[in-house]
């Protein structure tokens, strides 16, 4: 993961804004897609993900700042900037006359010359080469958005832009997606999807990028997301009670909570380790079952963002 | 396959495998003159005396008078759909998100829908000229020249037509807005706007009496009520209707080039 943060990014935006009439959809985004992994781009509904989609792939023109997409500036070098990139935005859209096939063949039309030879791996790659030759429009949603990724793989993309791709799809639809997507990364692809599912983000990526209200917020791997300034350890005990009262003795705890689940949060001196939590007490008697460093669900980080700048617009 | 060729080839899939639209130019072309000689048929068996035949010369000017309703229509429908239906299906974005020239993009569905309304409009005269030699019933029969000319002023509005609506509705993005624009225009438009006077010989410059000027029997004198005529040589008439496609034709490659997807 670090040696792809620090190779060139994929996909780069410096003050990227877009306005609408007098509303700006994004104001200033500086985002940076690393090569070789998922990124999710995490935003409520209206937070200005697909606009920033848009300004990526040179669909829209920007207002005002700057897009690199594959090393080349975005939309001066349009066509050497997507011959390696896939993207399917908002839901993905085809003629519902034609067969998944034929719709394939045209958009590998405007590809380079070996994307018709891809047609049938794709789409064996999707599984779809039994409904190939049948009519879109008898297609459900889930296989249109499989469709969609075999169309981005038509010109065997270094980077794919899936603009909420898991709408529609039902729990196992969700898990081969999510299966297809790591193989993608696995085989040294950079994924780009956008969504408002935290709970699939968090088990499909690797890098969060969170936008709110247009404004890029945080962008991080989850790791480092999930992960508390304070020293907290998370404990799971057989007396929760006992464990507070040993606590409440010890000069190094300075806060004891729990979480929903009843396992306690508590919050040590910077100096302090939670082995000698666990000595103390068991010593006491108390015993332990759970011992793990405390990281925030990406649920709370998001809420926690989002709230916050919230808050500092209603104060301002 | 150069890369034009194969977007042109994909288009002209798209266009073709449209089961109803290929069906309604059939049936108002090929099927519009094969009913009208069935039915001049049968007034000339049941009457004579007041019928004439179905074929010959004159049966030739009648087609020409069905073609200009029917021909027109279908090379309106097919262009006004080869222009709108990336936009209508949602399919414009996939197609600019593969770094293709969107004007490329756009020029590709021009020979498409061409290749598409040609043919048709070709076998439809091929049918008619049939039926003038078959139901000529000893009537004159048109010469060698009129039947080329004949052939050369419908494809010339067939191609028109085409681009105009192709044209349109690109620039508006809508295929039903393309089609009743120039419905209206050439049903009620252009024919209210010839009978002003006050325009002078500027109504040269309207499509309809352009394609009018070309009609195999017309000369440069164009009669437009029983009072008024405005003088358009043929040359000039080509030269209005090569306007009026490049007019169209480019307003809609330069919208497609400039909206956003």
């Amino acid at each position: 993961m670090e040696t792809a943060m620090q190779r060139p990014p994929v996909a780069r935006t410096l003050g990227l804004t877009k306005s609408f009439a007098a509303r700006e959809a994004i104001t200033g985004v500086d985002l940076s897609i690393p090569p070789g992994v998922a990124f999710g781009l995490l935003g409520p509904n209206g937070a200005g993900k697909t606009t920033l989609i848009r300004c990526l792939l040179g669909l829209l023109r920007p207002t005002s700042g700057s897009v690199e997409l594959m090393g080349h500036c975005m939309p001066q070098e349009n066509a050497a900037a997507l011959a390696r990139v896939g993207a399917v935005v908002e839901e993905p859209r085809f003629y519902d006359h034609l067969s998944g096939r034929d719709n394939l063949r045209v958009v590998a039309a405007l590809l380079d010359e070996s994307a018709p030879q891809r047609i049938p791996s794709v789409l064996e790659r999707v599984g779809l080469t039994d409904r190939a030759l049948d009519r879109v429009g008898s297609y459900s949603l889930g296989m249109k958005q499989r469709l969609g990724i075999a169309r981005c793989l038509l010109n065997d993309p270094l980077l794919l832009v899936l603009d909420e791709p898991m709408n529609g799809l039902d729990p196992a639809g969700i898990q081969e997606f999510r299966i297809l997507v790591r193989r993608l990364v696995g085989e040294g692809r950079s994924v780009l999807i956008s969504s408002h599912l935290l709970d699939e983000i968090e088990k499909t990526c690797d890098v969060v990028g969170i936008i709110d209200r247009g404004r890029l917020v945080r962008q991080s791997t989850l790791r480092e997301l999930r992960h508390t300034s304070q020293n907290q350890v998370r404990v799971g005990c057989d007396d929760a009670a006992a464990a507070r009262k040993v606590m409440q003795q010890l000069s190094w705890v300075s806060a004891i909570g729990a979480d929903d689940s009843g396992q306690l949060i508590v919050t040590l001196a910077a100096d302090a380790t939670a082995a000698s939590l666990n000595r103390a007490l068991v010593s006491a008697g108390v015993g332990v079952s759970l011992l793990q460093a405390a990281e925030v669900t990406l649920e709370e980080r998001f809420l926690d963002l989002t709230t916050r700048l919230q808050s500092s617009e209603v104060r301002a | 396959m150069n890369r034009l060729a194969a977007m042109i080839n994909a288009e002209f899939l798209v266009l073709r495998t449209r089961r109803g639209l290929m069906a309604l130019t059939a049936v108002l072309t090929v099927g519009g003159i094969v009913l009208a000689n069935l039915v001049l048929s049968l007034y000339h068996l049941s009457n004579a005396g007041q019928y004439g035949p179905a074929g010959g010369a004159h049966g030739l000017a009648n087609a020409t008078t069905l073609f200009e309703v029917t021909g027109s229509l279908a090379a309106i429908l097919v262009g006004a759909t080869a222009g709108a239906q990336q936009f209508e299906s949602g399919v414009f974005r996939s197609l600019v998100a593969t770094g293709r020239s969107r004007f490329a993009i756009a020029l590709s569905r021009i020979p498409a829908a061409l290749m598409v309304i040609l043919p048709m409009l070709l076998v439809a005269y091929g049918v008619e000229i049939g039926a003038v030699y078959l139901f000529a019933g000893g009537t004159a029969l048109p010469s060698t020249t009129t039947v080329l000319v004949e052939l050369g002023w419908i494809m010339a509005v067939g191609v028109l037509d085409c681009c105009l609506a192709l044209g349109i509705a690109a620039l508006t993005g809508t295929r039903a807005g393309a089609v009743g624009l120039l419905v209206a225009w050439e049903v009620a438009g252009s024919r209210l706007i010839e009978r002003f006077s006050a325009f002078g010989s500027w109504r040269g410059l309207i499509s309809t009496v352009a394609t009018d000027r070309l009609l195999p029997n017309a000369t440069d004198t164009i009669q437009l009520t029983r009072a008024d005529s405005i003088t358009l040589s043929v040359g000039a008439a080509l030269a209005v209707v090569a306007a009026w496609i490049l007019v169209a034709s480019t307003l809609g490659v330069w919208r497609t080039v400039t909206r956003d997807a």
